[in-house]
C-alpha cells in the first residue's frame, strides 16, 4: 500500500531535493540505529513525508551532517541527525510494517508474511511500548478494514475510510508548536491523504485483484461479477477512469486548500511539490501507462 | 420569540409556498459553507438558527396546533404538505445541525428516491468526505431535475475546485515543456545553421 507519495522530480529545486534526499537517508539511518539493519529494508516515501511534513511545522533547527551509507560507502550523502520527527516516523515506520505482515497473512496474500513477522515482531513491541495508545487505535481501524472487505463492502469510498483514518493517527504528533485548529487541519490533510492512497492502490490493483479472486472494492463499486461469476472490466474501465480521475483530483484539491491555511516553518517547496504536482502526476502515471512520466519513478 | 414570518421577511399570513421560498433562499444565503473561512461565520450560524427555528414555527402552525410548537408529530393527518417534504425539511435541519447521523437514517428510511434525496445524500457525503460518492449523487440528481439550479450549483461548484486544481498542475508543469520544445527546436535550428541547412526560417 506504500510507494505513492513522492515529489514529482522533474519540477523540483536542487535544493529541496538535497532536503528530501538527507530526510530520506535519515530516516533510513535512524530506522537502522533503533530497529536494526534489517528494519532497514522496510524504509518507504510515505513516512518520510512524514517526518518532513510534522518538521516544516515546527521551528526546530535542522542538523545536517554529511555521511557514507552501506548502500553507497564512498560517496558522501547529506544525512538528518537528532530530529525528533525522523524518530517519530521510524516509530510509526515499525508499526505500520508490523501490521501491513499480519494484514497480508490474513488476506492469505503471501506466505513470506508468516515469516516476516515474526522477524519484526521485536521491532514493534519496541515501538508499542513508546505509542501504546496510538498503536491500539491503528490495529481498531485495521479490524475495521479487514471486516468492511470480509463483508464485500461495495463503495471504494467508505472502504478507504479506515485507512484514511490510520494516517490521521499516524500524523497527529502531539508536540507541535500549533493551535487548535491548525491540528484539526493536519488531521484532515492526513485523512484525505490516506483516502488518497487506499483509493489509488484499490485503483492500481484492479486487475491483479480479479485474476487473483481477491476483494478489490471497484469490483463490488462498479458490479463487476456477472451471473456465471465472471468478471468483466472493459466495458465499465472508462467509467471507472473517470470517477477516479475525478475523486482523486478532488480530494488533492481539498488537501491544496488546507495546506494554504497552515503556516508552514520550513519543507514548504517539498510539500508543494508533492501536494501541487507529484501526488496528481502519480496517479496520471498509473492510469496512463508508465511511459508518460519516467523520471518520476526513480529517485 | 421574534415574530416567524419577520424572520423570514415576509408579511404575516403568506402562503405556505411563499415560505418555503424565502426560506430556501435565506438558508442558501447564510449557509456555513459560504463562511468557512469568515470571521462573520458565528453570526451566519445564529442566524441560520433562527431561520430554522422561524421555519419550524410557522410550519407547525400550518401542520395543525395554531401556536408556536416545537414537537411536531408527523402523524399528525392534517398536514397541508406532503409526507416526504416534512422529511426533507427534517434532513436539512439536522445537515444544519452537522447531525450526519441523522440526517442520512431519515434519508435511508425514505422509499421514494427522488432528485432531491439524491442532492441531500450528496451534501452527507460531502461533508464525511466521501467526494465520490457526493459526485455521484449530485450528478444523479442534476440529471433527474435539470432545471433545478440548486442542485446544478453543488455539483458545478466540485467540478470547478477539481478544474482549479488541474489547471494549477497544468500550470506548472506544461509552460516549462513549452519552453523546452521551443528550446529544442531553436538548439536544432541554429546546429543546423552551423552545417548550411536551416529548419525553421523565422529562428
Amino acid at each position: 500500500m506504500f510507494g505513492y507519495v513522492k515529489p514529482y522530480k522533474p519540477e523540483m529545486k536542487i535544493k529541496d531535493y538535497d532536503v528530501f534526499k538527507a530526510y530520506y537517508c535519515g530516516l533510513c539511518k535512524e530506522i537502522g540505529r533503533r530497529y536494526g539493519e534489517t528494519s532497514r529494508l522496510t524504509l518507504n516515501y510515505e513516512l518520510t513525508y512524514l517526518a518532513i511534513f510534522l518538521s516544516g511545522l515546527s521551528d526546530e533547527e535542522i542538523d545536517i551532517k554529511l555521511e557514507g551509507c552501506i548502500a553507497n560507502p564512498l560517496k558522501k550523502k547529506p544525512v538528518i541527525k537528532e530530529n525528533p520527527f525522523i524518530m517519530y516516523a521510524a516509530d510509526m515506520n515499525a508499526i505500520l510494517v508490523y501490521y501491513k505482515f499480519i494484514d497480508d497473512k490474513a488476506d492469505g496474500k503471501a506466505t513470506a508474511s508468516s515469516f516476516l513477522e515474526v522477524l519484526f515482531r521485536k521491532q514493534f513491541k519496541k515501538s508499542y511500548k513508546l505509542h501504546t495508545k496510538k498503536a491500539q487505535n491503528i490495529r481498531k481501524h485495521l479490524e475495521t478494514l479487514q471486516n468492511l472487505e470480509k463483508g464485500k463492502c461495495s463503495s471504494v469510498d467508505e472502504s478507504a475510510e479506515p485507512f484514511a483514518n490510520i494516517l490521521r493517527e499516524v500524523f497527529l504528533y502531539e508536540n507541535l508548536d500549533i493551535d487548535e485548529e491548525d491540528y484539526k487541519k493536519v488531521e484532515e490533510i492526513a485523512y484525505h491523504l490516506g483516502r488518497y492512497i487506499y483509493i489509488l492502490d484499490a485503483y492500481n490493483d484492479l486487475k491483479d485483484d480479479i485474476k487473483n479472486g481477491n476483494y478489490n472494492p471497484f469490483i463490488y463499486q462498479y458490479n463487476l461479477i456477472d451471473k456465471d461469476g465472471e468478471i468483466e472490466l472493459n466495458n465499465t474501465l472508462k467509467e471507472i477512469d473517470e470517477w477516479t480521475k475525478f475523486n482523486l483530483t478532488f480530494t488533492l484539491s481539498t488537501i491544496v486548500k488546507l495546506c494554504e491555511q497552515l503556516k508552514f516553518k520550513k519543507n514548504i517547496g517539498i510539500i508543494d511539490n508533492i501536494f501541487r504536482i507529484g501526488l496528481y502526476m502519480e496517479f496520471m502515471r498509473i492510469m496512463e501507462g508508465e511511459k508518460s512520466c519516467r523520471t518520476h519513478t526513480k529517485f | 420569540m421574534q415574530n416567524p414570518y419577520e424572520v423570514l421577511g415576509l408579511k404575516e399570513g403568506a402562503s405556505i409556498e411563499e415560505v418555503k421560498r424565502a426560506y430556501r433562499e435565506l438558508v442558501k444565503k447564510y449557509h456555513p459553507d459560504q463562511y468557512a473561512d469568515n470571521p462573520l461565520k458565528d453570526l451566519a450560524e445564529e442566524k441560520l438558527r433562527e431561520i430554522n427555528d422561524a421555519y419550524k414555527a410557522i410550519m407547525d402552525g400550518y401542520a395543525g396546533s395554531n401556536n408556536y410548537n416545537h414537537d411536531r408529530s408527523y402523524n399528525s393527518g392534517n398536514t397541508t404538505y406532503s409526507d416526504n417534504e416534512s422529511m426533507y425539511y427534517e434532513v436539512i435541519n439536522a445537515l444544519n445541525r452537522n447531525d450526519l447521523y441523522a440526517a442520512e437514517n431519515i434519508l435511508n428510511n425514505m422509499r421514494d428516491r427522488s432528485a432531491q434525496w439524491y442532492y441531500l445524500y450528496g451534501h452527507i457525503n460531502y461533508r464525511r468526505g466521501r467526494f465520490g460518492e457526493a459526485y455521484n449523487c449530485f450528478r444523479m440528481a442534476v440529471n433527474m431535475d435539470p432545471n433545478n439550479m440548486e442542485y446544478r450549483e453543488a455539483l458545478n461548484n466540485m467540478e470547478m475546485q477539481r478544474g482549479v486544481y488541474q489547471g494549477d498542475v497544468y500550470r506548472r508543469t506544461m509552460n516549462d515543456d513549452c519552453c523546452q520544445t521551443l528550446f529544442t527546436i531553436w538548439a536544432c535550428d541554429t546546429c543546423c545553421e552551423c552545417m548550411g541547412g536551416d529548419m525553421f526560417r523565422c529562428f
